[in-house]
């Protein structure tokens, strides 16, 4: 075996090595008398600095972090998300009707399922008949939307007709007159700290 | 992890949940177990007793005010060990001083670490070896770069394995190991040059 490296025998003082490594590097150090220098060196050196005795700990050392510690609050434990806690409340009590159900059916999952089958199948009948008249009424609830719409921009355009080029001009005039004024008293009605700092 | 010689740290989490609970007793229970491994590490870091005392009281504060952030899937020691670590870097940076001067003479004054031996049996000349020994290890480990030094520490005197400072400095295993091995080499060499 050729001379192992001082890695080697580093790994060799940890402890590092297997049976047999180990083995290899001792029958190694007993004829190398350079490694077993390197490798008496580095022990010693190791075993000097776990042998470096402890720091003296004063006696009150802990009282005096304590005594630190008095005047911290008490630090909370972080908190779950209020929804969170719910969902997950809302979770465990769906499983444990499931369970429940399955354990009141008194058979194996497969047997509850489908004995519960037909119910489940008449829920989700219901569900997506109720579903449909949404969807319909929603489609009700668009076609008035759009109706009414259709009328206010029809009033407009016979209103801007009657009133002609002149008439539109003062109306729209009129009208920025209006909003700038309102935006101008509103400005003024916020309190100073609400508003925007322009220096 | 020997002496430093952490006991178990499988209650851990059950003091740090009674911590969070208001139970202060059970801050106190963890002090008690880690201000020696902790005071080992910092004092040979800053090399001042004073300030070695202040800094670890400083990290138990800070580790108190984190617990909320504590995970009990990682060990509580080396969530405990980054807090320190992390906090001798913040403090040296607003500092602005090197962990010890590479010049500083060596000393076994009152302001040095006072390490205390309890060898009763040993005969004056070995022990005036031993103490020698350890003085110029000190020596050669105060001239280590930082981030050598902290590693070295952890591995020869907290005895710390390679996967724990792995992940205290969240830094792959392979890249601890070949640090510790560049401290030890470093160490030699010192040791080796100095009269």
């Amino acid at each position: 075996m050729s001379c192992p490296s001082v890695d080697r025998l580093y790994d060799d003082l940890d402890g590092a090595l297997t049976g047999a490594e180990k083995e290899a590097v001792e029958r190694h150090l007993q004829s190398c008398e350079s490694c077993r220098r390197a490798r008496a060196v580095r022990g010693r050196i190791a075993g000097a600095a776990a042998d470096l005795p402890p720091f003296e700990v004063p006696p009150d050392f802990a009282a005096g972090v304590m005594a630190g510690i008095a005047a911290l609050p008490v630090p909370a434990a972080k908190k779950l998300h209020p929804g969170l806690v719910w969902t997950a409340a809302a979770a465990a009590a769906a499983g444990a009707g499931i369970g429940l159900g399955m354990i009141l059916a008194g058979a194996g999952t497969a047997a509850w399922l489908s004995r519960i089958g037909p119910a489940f199948g008449a829920q989700l009948r219901n569900a997506a008949a109720f579903a449909a008249k949404g969807g319909k009424l929603l489609f009700l609830g668009g076609k008035i939307i759009l109706g009414v719409s259709r009328g206010v921009l029809e009033f407009l355009r016979s209103t801007a007709e009657i009133l002609g080029p002149d008439g539109r001009a003062v109306l729209i005039g009129g009208t920025l007159v209006i909003l700038i004024s309102g935006g101008v008293f509103l400005r003024r009605r916020l309190p100073v700290s609400e508003r925007t700092h322009e220096k | 992890m020997p002496e430093d010689k952490r006991s178990s740290g499988s209650d851990d989490p059950k003091l740090v949940r009674r911590c969070l609970r208001g139970d202060r007793k059970a801050f106190e229970t963890i002090v008690l177990k880690y201000q020696q491994p902790m005071l080992n590490y910092v004092s040979r870091m800053v090399r001042e007793r004073e300030m070695a005392l202040d800094v670890s009281q400083e990290v138990f504060l800070r580790a108190y005010a984190a617990l909320p952030s504590y995970r009990s899937q990682y060990k509580f020691s080396t969530w405990l060990f980054r807090i320190a670590s992390n906090y001798l870097i913040d403090h040296w940076r607003k500092k602005k001083i090197t962990a010890i001067s590479l010049d500083q003479p060596l000393d076994d004054t009152e302001d040095g670490c006072t390490l205390q031996v309890a060898d009763e049996t040993a005969s004056i000349i070995l022990e005036m070896e031993r103490k020698e020994l350890r003085l110029r290890l000190e020596k050669a480990m105060d001239r280590l770069p930082v981030h050598l030094k902290e590693l070295f520490v952890w591995r020869h005197i907290n005895g710390m394995s390679y996967e724990e400072m792995a992940e205290i400095k969240k830094l792959p295993v392979g890249t601890v190991k070949n640090r510790v091995f560049q401290a030890k080499e470093m160490m030699r060499g010192l040791l080796e040059e100095m009269p």
